[in-house]
């Protein structure tokens, strides 16, 4: 294993190991505030770019301990240079290791941070479900390739992480979405990625999403 | 601080990282320029062609070749980090081909980001991987048509698409044919052809398909073609048809190559970083 690779596991670790410590040290002492939503509660959910499009709503179904979130989240995207759009069905599940923490009381609210969550989602084109105007975004491989030619280009999986906000049972949380494509991209090429592009190279693999959950 | 100072200073925290809302976008933002085009570069180089004209009087030249940089841009940076250092030696750099894996504007980024550094005048082939997604708009949109030709210094380049399995016009080998024809009081010495997949891709052209591109070539004078595509330096004969192949590597490990094409000869380089070798002649 090269030395990049070393470093990389090593980050990871020290990440893994900061993050049990930071949630033991953080719930010691919690007021335990009777405006902390229930974790299970499902949420409407309304979300801004981060690769589920230009806008998108959905539903999130927690666990009834509310540690995993299913997300399901249909948007629209509008190209810029064609001005074509494009339907986006995503799929998410996330995993949240640290229940919200209180932070303060404002206007008579309580506002609870939730640092941090993580989780994969798989993105479809809606050419998945019609048909496009083009035979090189596809669901299924074109009979002309040999099998295994090319990937699905459809359907995009990607890796969230992301953090929120919760005041009563709103939460606004921001998400950094990476397709595999940019993982793979960030792990082979890190340090042109950082030289070239801001916030350590994640501004070239990365997508911002931005949204609000209403639990009901 | 009170609630909503904290929100507004997460959310502009965040907002600067930047929202792309699809991953089939088709405006990658460092590829808004001009700097990229077929036009703009053809420019450049009628200027450079018509100093070395009056102030030089050479009539050889070296063009840098690169290919299938896709999934590598830190080895594409590098390489046109060493094409950079000899910019007084390498007269334009020609592109063989996969830019990108899957034809999206992220690759397309990278890219252009890459292609700024360089002063030299540059032109491009499409391939089949950048033909993927909405990757033929994008292409067309930063970089122009998929075939056109150009001359410098006697040589006639034909640059056309060749991507049979993607796109189903592909080759347009009645294009080759016509730019190849030599206008009136035009002098050319050699006439090079150059498109991402190779004729002699048997999983691509079948042997009638890939003799019919052979001799599209041969009676349109063309005796040298340059390609990607196939990952590797290799280099083929014909001797039939008096017909060379140069195929040029991926950018893994720096890899690219030179072409010094004089008035009576070809001379291929494989170089890798900052070293070079002379592959042919031997």
């Amino acid at each position: 294993m090269g030395n990049t690779a070393t470093k990389k596991l090593v980050i990871l670790l020290l990440l893994m190991t900061f993050l049990n410590s930071f949630k033991s040290f953080a719930t010691e002492g919690v007021e335990k505030d009777k405006h902390l939503p229930p974790p299970g509660a499902n949420s409407l959910v309304l979300q801004g770019y981060g690769y589920s499009g230009d806008i998108a709503l959905g539903i999130d179904i927690p666990s009834d301990s509310g540690s995993f979130h299913f997300i399901t989240l249909l948007g629209i995207a509008q190209q810029t240079r064609s001005g074509k759009r494009h339907g986006l069905l995503t799929v998410k599940s996330s995993w949240h290791p640290i229940s919200p923490l209180f932070i303060m009381r404002s206007a008579g609210q309580s506002v609870f941070w939730e640092p941090f969550y993580t989780g994969l989602s798989v993105i479809m084109h809606d050419c998945v479900f019609s048909n496009c105007d083009n035979d090189r975004v596809f669901y299924e491989l074109p009979d002309r390739y040999p099998t295994g030619y090319y990937p699905q280009t459809a359907i995009n999986t990607a890796l969230n992480i992301g953090s929120s906000i919760v005041v009563e049972k709103y939460i606004i949380y921001a998400e950094m979405i990476m397709t595999m494509q940019g993982v793979d991209a960030y792990y082979h090429n890190h340090t042109f990625l950082a030289e070239n592009y801001d916030y350590w190279g994640l501004e070239a693999v990365a997508s911002l999403g931005i949204g609000i959950k209403i639990q009901y | 601080m009170n609630l909503h100072k904290a929100i507004t200073v997460v959310t502009c925290f965040f907002l600067i990282l930047g929202c792309k809302s699809s991953p089939w976008g088709d405006c990658p933002e460092n590829c808004q320029s001009e700097r990229f085009s077929f036009e703009t570069n053809l420019a450049l180089l009628k200027k450079k062609e018509k100093s070395i004209q009056i102030n030089e009087g050479r009539t050889y030249f070296k063009v840098a070749l690169i290919s299938d940089s896709q999934r590598h841009p830190e080895n594409f940076d590098n390489v046109i980090e060493s094409i950079n250092k000899r910019q007084e030696d390498i007269d334009f750099i020609l592109f063989l081909g996969d830019l990108t894996d899957a034809g999206l504007e992220m690759e397309f980024d990278w890219a252009c980001k890459i292609l700024k550094k360089t002063h030299l005048p540059f032109f491009t082939v499409i391939g089949n991987h950048d033909l993927l997604n909405y990757g033929e708009e994008i292409w067309r949109g930063i970089f122009g048509p998929l075939d056109y030709s150009l001359s410098f210094l006697g040589t006639k380049f034909i640059l056309f698409n060749s991507n049979k399995m993607e796109y189903s016009s592909a080759p347009n080998l009645y294009f080759v044919e016509t730019e190849a024809q030599i206008g009136t009081g035009e002098i050319l010495f050699h006439t090079i052809a150059a498109a991402h997949v190779p004729p002699s891709d048997s999983s691509i052209f079948n042997s009638v398909e890939s003799s019919e591109i052979k001799d599209v070539f041969v009676k349109s004078g063309i005796h040298l073609s340059i390609h990607g595509h196939l990952h590797k330096f290799s280099y083929a004969y014909d001797k039939s048809r008096n017909l060379y192949q140069y195929i040029i590597s991926r950018v893994e490990k720096n890899r690219y190559g030179i072409l010094t094409v004089t008035r009576n000869e070809f001379i291929f380089e494989n170089c890798s970083g900052d070293s070079c070798s002379v592959a042919l002649p031997k």
